[in-house]
């Protein structure tokens, strides 16, 4: 798959204080339905993203085909341990580096949010 | 030193520092990229020129300031918005050539407040755009 079928998304907000999370995992299904590889970065509070057994605002795809990588500093400063998650997301420590480079170098846009 | 053959991102920040962390984010992402010799040029724009304050001391929080004088160091170019600056109170005359800059003693050396045409230079520029603290 090229640059040009594929996004990257990090989340810095939580899932539900503001109808954004809603909106923002709404666009990564639909990129995913039209075939695009997608790729989430969660930091900051859109560590909450990453929780297992969220009822709504979930990023998390049921066929896995969206790759969601959530930073572990952040992830441990909120009190979330890597039992609390989704076993579909990866905890990583150098979250910005890998963020940073699948931006400049895989894909095709970028959102923040 | 920012050579032409690096590839560029560019990096607007909307919201000011402490009242939430999004200068935070952007300052490490802005160092990561960095750190992986990709150039990177940040624009302050909105509250986000608060983060160029003089005499930052927060307490218990990252010390934007600093962190953004770091960046400059490593060799991140970064500018503010000269019209909302001028709105908070940071712009004290005219437009110096010379320094490329407007002036301002409250405003930290590492920031050259500039004109919005500057963001758009950098974004005709650049590779890749990402945005921080907005709604």
């Amino acid at each position: 798959m090229d640059m040009n079928e594929s996004i990257c998304i990090l989340i810095t907000k939580p899932p539900h204080t503001t109808e954004g999370g809603k909106r923002v995992c709404g666009i990564a299904r639909r990129a995913r339905d039209k075939g695009m590889k997608v790729s989430i970065y969660l930091i900051g509070d859109g560590v909450l993203f990453a929780k297992k057994n969220l009822e709504s605002n979930r990023v998390i795809s049921p066929d896995e085909s969206i790759s969601i990588k959530v930073g572990m500093n952040d992830m441990l400063a909120r009190g979330i341990t890597p039992e609390m998650l989704d076993y579909r997301i990866e905890a990583v420590d150098d979250i910005e580096g890998i963020f940073v480079e699948d931006a400049m170098e895989n894909s095709k846009l970028v959102f923040t949010w | 030193m920012v050579t032409d053959d690096k590839k560029k991102l560019a990096i607007m920040l909307f919201s000011g520092p402490y009242g939430k962390q999004d200068a935070d984010y952007m300052c490490r992402i802005a160092e990561s990229a960095l750190n992986r010799g990709y150039a990177v040029k940040i624009f302050l724009y909105g509250d986000g020129v608060h983060a160029q304050m003089n005499g930052q001391t927060p307490k218990s929080f990252l010390n934007i300031g600093d962190y953004l004088s770091e960046l400059a160091d490593m060799g991140a170019e970064i500018k503010s918005c000269s019209r909302c600056s001028g709105a908070r109170g940071y712009v004290e005359g005219e437009f110096d050539e010379g320094l490329d800059r407007y002036p301002s003693s409250k405003a930290i050396d590492a920031v050259k407040i500039h004109t919005l045409y500057s963001f758009i230079d950098m974004i005709k520029d650049c590779d890749k755009i990402m945005t921080f603290g907005g709604v």
